[in-house]
């Protein structure tokens, strides 16, 4: 045991199969529990909403405004708040979420508006800021697990100027995360692996000696990161609609192709195995044209997912200490445009948290009557990461570094919203 | 394989160049533009010292990679271990822009870079076709501004005009089309003044709206009853019709809807109007005339990065005195810096514009500076070993080589080149026919977007193409060198995939790793390793 590093979840862990095996003593139990309950978040779970999801005909509807458009709003678990009638599971369960309203950004770009809303700061040539799961990772740093810290389910953005050691493992087919992880038929097993690796090590040895610039050991230890992982089972393709069939057509299986359904029921498996932040990309809600039969389909799938995921994660005993957050670049214009569409609008738009240890059951901040501006507590972005961050146990105060030395804190200025938080 | 040999075969048959004409007036450039590299340091507080020239086999490897996107090949590597000569920079670099890989690897990413987006093919718009036009542009080396010329101006059908498909790539929407010509041809963010004028954004709405108006005729049209699997658009110019915006100044209606207004088109950042019949000409003819400040500002700094490794000018978009004190800002170079790298971008932009655009030539002078052909190792003469941020410090000087990750492509094309293995030769094969050297997109498929990272390294680890090429490697050096594993068989594995021969030291080392009872599985190894490495994962 010399030298082992155990993190507090392990001791937790560890304590808890003591309890366990030896008669277990209520009072240790009930000492576990209050522990537990005041640890924060170690996991993070985003769906993205590309595109940039319509507010008003999500969490946000209008009902009566000329801008609210065909759908009817419906009650909700919190007395007084509504929801499209679309997100009827969602609302069921509104007392588990926190969803913000006041959102206001100043990026109506796609490409800038997601690098804000995955950075915290706006785009720079100057300086590639870092996605939210990259600058995690690095917090994280020295967590040993055979898993990658970061996965995201289709493309995100990356680490930036911290580096390729923080980078996401990208998925690009949910149903096959990781291809060729098992060694061919006849290769000879590990202690083949372990001499390939041995030479690569010294080969690379040399090449750093003389070119010390070339990141070498960034090289190196991904190499060994793939190794384990190629050994971890969580990768593995899975057909998760036969192994577990009725929990799959809970997260909405059967709704439109099922790709929310199959993701989101990962990323709890991610999650068990120990990932720490698990990125979902879920597109198409850039509706210009058509926009309410096309949020209306969408948020099938996105009610279904979300709503099972919060239920699934909370019978395991992990909703607390994970964190669930959704949310796109911008909302869309209150205006209903000539093509029954709705343009991007960063003015104000929504977020919807949960799990995490968050105090849940509450809106944040308020959009005006038509939902054209911030009417009440205006959120910024970096205010959202900022809670993010600190409901994951980081303080956003601190000065933080980039590698090469340049003033980068976790967020620009972000201050948390200190209602969510407990 | 093949190709590597007829490439071989080429260059014997070639008549001796003249070290005279073009290519000594293009050598003067890069003296000169050397001459502004070094003009810097004399600011710096310390003595510069500049890393020597690389060695010829870093040269061969490193021209061959930024040029035609792959190794060299064994028999140019193979060449140049035997030879004992200095190698020839100038007539490498001359053959490489002839070569037909020079015309289809940069095409490739210079389409990448106009699309924004990979794969290529899409149904609103034929990237492959507009990757074809620049390729053959390319190779009959039209210049820069009458391709940017053709790629504004364009019109027609999507399988008839390459080029057109630029326009079709952003629907032939004025406002979507003022957004990628001012990012992509100058460097500008106008998209950002789409909504409204912006408080950190530099330029006007009014700008933005003006730019869109050039492009207020354009039409896409596509087939009334479209076949499955058909794939048609077409763009075409109206010979009338003007940009409106909504003017929110104006009095709404009873609907309460505001009356819309006619945009003329109008240049960013000048007042006058232009009212020529042929916006687009007028477009082209003030984007690529000599005094735009941008258009060759913007390619230049764009060659130079992709050559060097990184940028002169970060943006070009005017600093912006509106943020906020106390704001984060992001550190940018010092002005001493700035000074510096402007000094050299204009000496470049200068150089360009006087040769009406030569894309040849640009790159013919970048290479040919010592600037370019410093070694990138941390080797010094003299004294004590540099510490890494005085390295780094001078890689920002341009004193030093900088090491930059493969590309997909530039795994996929140097494995290819190695041992003449493509993975899906159905692929590979059907490629060929149109003289392309991939269809489906293969490098991104089996290595992922991203160099320096775990998907691309799981890739090398394990994924079906490297365990393909290790096969293959293996079972053709046995074929060429017999059956026991030797020197022979990894010096040619080196020459193939690093241009070098290996140290006494490596092929000790490496030997024994070689020395499996199977040698199949010795050389599959060693392959492995060498595939693995950092040293082949770069260019350096």
């Amino acid at each position: 045991m010399f030298g082992l590093h155990l993190s507090r979840r392990q001791v937790l862990r560890g304590s808890l199969a003591g309890t366990l095996s030896f008669a277990a003593t209520p009072w240790w139990q009930a000492l576990l529990a209050e522990e537990t309950k005041r640890r924060k978040a170690d996991a993070c779970i985003v769906v993205f909403l590309e595109g940039g999801p319509s507010h008003i005909d999500t969490f946000d509807p209008k009902p009566g405004a000329d801008t609210n458009g065909p759908f009817e709003a419906i009650d909700t678990k919190i007395a007084g708040v509504k929801f499209s009638q679309h997100l009827p599971k969602l609302a069921a369960i509104a007392d588990k979420l926190a969803v913000i309203r006041s959102l206001h950004s100043p990026e109506g770009d796609h490409d800038r508006a997601v690098s804000l809303l995955h950075t915290g700061y706006q785009p720079s040539p100057a300086l590639t800021y870092p996605g939210l799961g990259s600058t995690l990772s690095r917090q994280w740093k020295g967590v040993e697990s055979d898993v990658p810290l970061f996965v995201s389910i289709g493309n995100t953005v990356g680490p930036g100027i911290l580096g390729p050691q923080f980078g996401p493992f990208v998925i690009q087919d949910v149903n096959n995360p990781a291809a060729a992880l098992d060694l061919p038929e006849g290769f000879g097993g590990d202690a083949r692996v372990e001499r390939r690796l041995k030479a690569l090590e010294k080969f690379n040895q040399s090449f750093a000696a003389r070119a010390p610039l070339a990141g070498t050991e960034d090289f190196t230890k991904l190499t060994q990161r793939a190794d384990r992982m190629r050994r971890s089972q969580v990768f593995r393709a899975i057909d998760l609609a036969a192994t577990e069939p009725e929990l799959f057509e809970k997260y909405g299986g059967n709704v439109n192709d099922g790709y929310l359904a199959r993701a989101c029921l990962q990323a709890r498996h991610f999650v068990e195995a120990g990932v720490r932040f698990v990125e979902i990309q879920f597109g198409g809600w850039d509706t210009h044209a058509d926009n309410f039969n096309q949020v209306q389909n969408l948020s099938g799938s996105l009610d279904a997912a979300l709503a099972t995921l919060i239920a699934d994660l909370g019978d395991r005993g992990l909703l607390d200490k994970t964190l669930i957050a959704c949310f796109g670049e911008f909302g869309r214009t209150p205006k209903i445009n000539g093509d029954n569409g709705r343009d991007h609008f960063p003015d104000v738009f929504s977020a919807m948290l949960a799990g995490g240890g968050l105090k849940t059951g509450q809106i944040i901040g308020k959009s005006n009557d038509t939902g054209s501006a911030v009417q009440d507590r205006e959120v910024k972005v970096p205010d959202l990461h900022a809670t993010l961050f600190t409901a994951l146990g980081l303080d956003v105060t601190k000065d933080q570094f980039a590698p090469d030395g340049r003033l980068l804190r976790l967020t620009n200025n972000g201050q948390p919203i200190r209602e969510l938080l407990a | 394989m093949s190709s590597a040999i007829i490439l071989a075969l080429g260059l014997l048959v070639m008549p001796e160049l003249e070290q005279s004409g073009p290519s000594s007036d293009a050598a003067n450039a890069a003296r000169k533009l050397d001459t502004r590299v070094t003009d810097g340091w004399e600011s710096e507080k310390d003595k510069v010292q500049p890393a020597s020239a690389c060695d010829d086999a870093t040269f061969l490897r490193r021209a061959w990679l930024d040029l035609a996107g792959r190794v060299p090949p064994f028999a140019e590597a193979d060449k140049l271990a035997k030879s004992g000569k200095p190698l020839d920079r100038a007539a490498v670099i001359e053959e490489l822009l002839d070569s037909p890989e020079f015309a289809a690897y940069w095409s490739r990413h210079w389409a990448e870079y106009l699309l924004g987006q990979r794969p290529f093919d899409q149904p609103e718009f034929s990237g492959r076709k507009l990757q074809q036009f620049l390729r053959e542009s390319l190779k009959a080396n039209r210049h820069y501004d009458q391709i940017a010329t053709d790629l504004i101006s364009a019109e027609g059908a999507m399988d008839e005009s390459g080029a057109v498909n630029f326009l079709l790539r952003y629907n032939a929407d004025a406002k979507q089309l003022a957004g990628a010509v001012s990012q992509k041809f100058l460097g500008l963010t106008l998209q950002c003044a789409e909504c409204h004028d912006h408080p950190h954004a530099a330029w006007k709405q009014s700008e933005f709206w003006g730019l869109s108006a050039f492009f207020a005729r354009l039409r896409r049209m596509n087939p009334a009853n479209p076949q499955p699997n058909e794939q048609f658009a077409a763009v075409l110019e109206r010979p009338r019709g003007e940009f409106l915006v909504i003017d929110k100044k104006g009095k709404p209606d009873e609907q309460g809807n505001f009356p819309t207004r006619t945009v003329m088109p109008q240049f960013p950042g000048s007042v006058r109007r232009e009212i020529a019949p042929a916006r687009r000409d007028a477009l082209s003819a003030w984007l690529t005339s000599p005094e735009n400040p941008y258009f060759a500002k913007h390619f230049v700094n764009q060659v130079w990065s992709r050559l060097i490794g990184a940028p002169l000018v970060l943006s070009f978009d005017p600093v912006l005195p509106s943020a906020k004190k106390g704001d984060l800002q992001p550190a940018t170079l010092s002005a001493a810096g700035e000074n510096r790298n402007a000094a050299i971008l204009e000496n470049l932009r200068a150089d360009f514009v006087a040769s009406s655009f030569d894309i040849r030539r640009l790159v013919t002078v970048i290479t040919l500076c010592e600037t370019y052909q410093r070694a990138s190792s941390s080797h010094r003469e003299g004294d004590s070993p540099a510490t890494d941020s005085e390295l780094r410090h001078e890689q920002d000087l341009f004193a030093r080589g900088r090491t930059r990750p493969l590309s997909a492509d530039q795994v996929h094309l140097s494995i290819g080149q190695a041992f003449g293995f493509f993975q899906d030769d159905g692929d590979h094969r059907l490629a060929q026919l149109t003289d392309e050297e991939f269809t489906y997109d293969v490098p991104v498929n089996s290595f992922g977007s991203e160099p320096q990272s775990l998907g691309r390294s799981l890739a090398l680890f394990n994924g079906e193409h490297i365990r393909g090429a290790v096969d293959v490697a293996a079972q053709s050096l046995l074929r060429i060198h017999g059956d026991a594993a030797g020197p022979a068989h990894l010096q040619r594995l080196f020459l193939c995939l690093l241009s070098r021969m290996p140290t006494d030291a490596e092929l000790e080392a490496i030997l024994d790793l070689a020395g499996d009872d199977i040698p199949q599985r010795g050389l599959e190894d060693v392959t492995w390793v060498i595939l693995n490495s950092a040293e082949f994962q770069t260019n350096h």
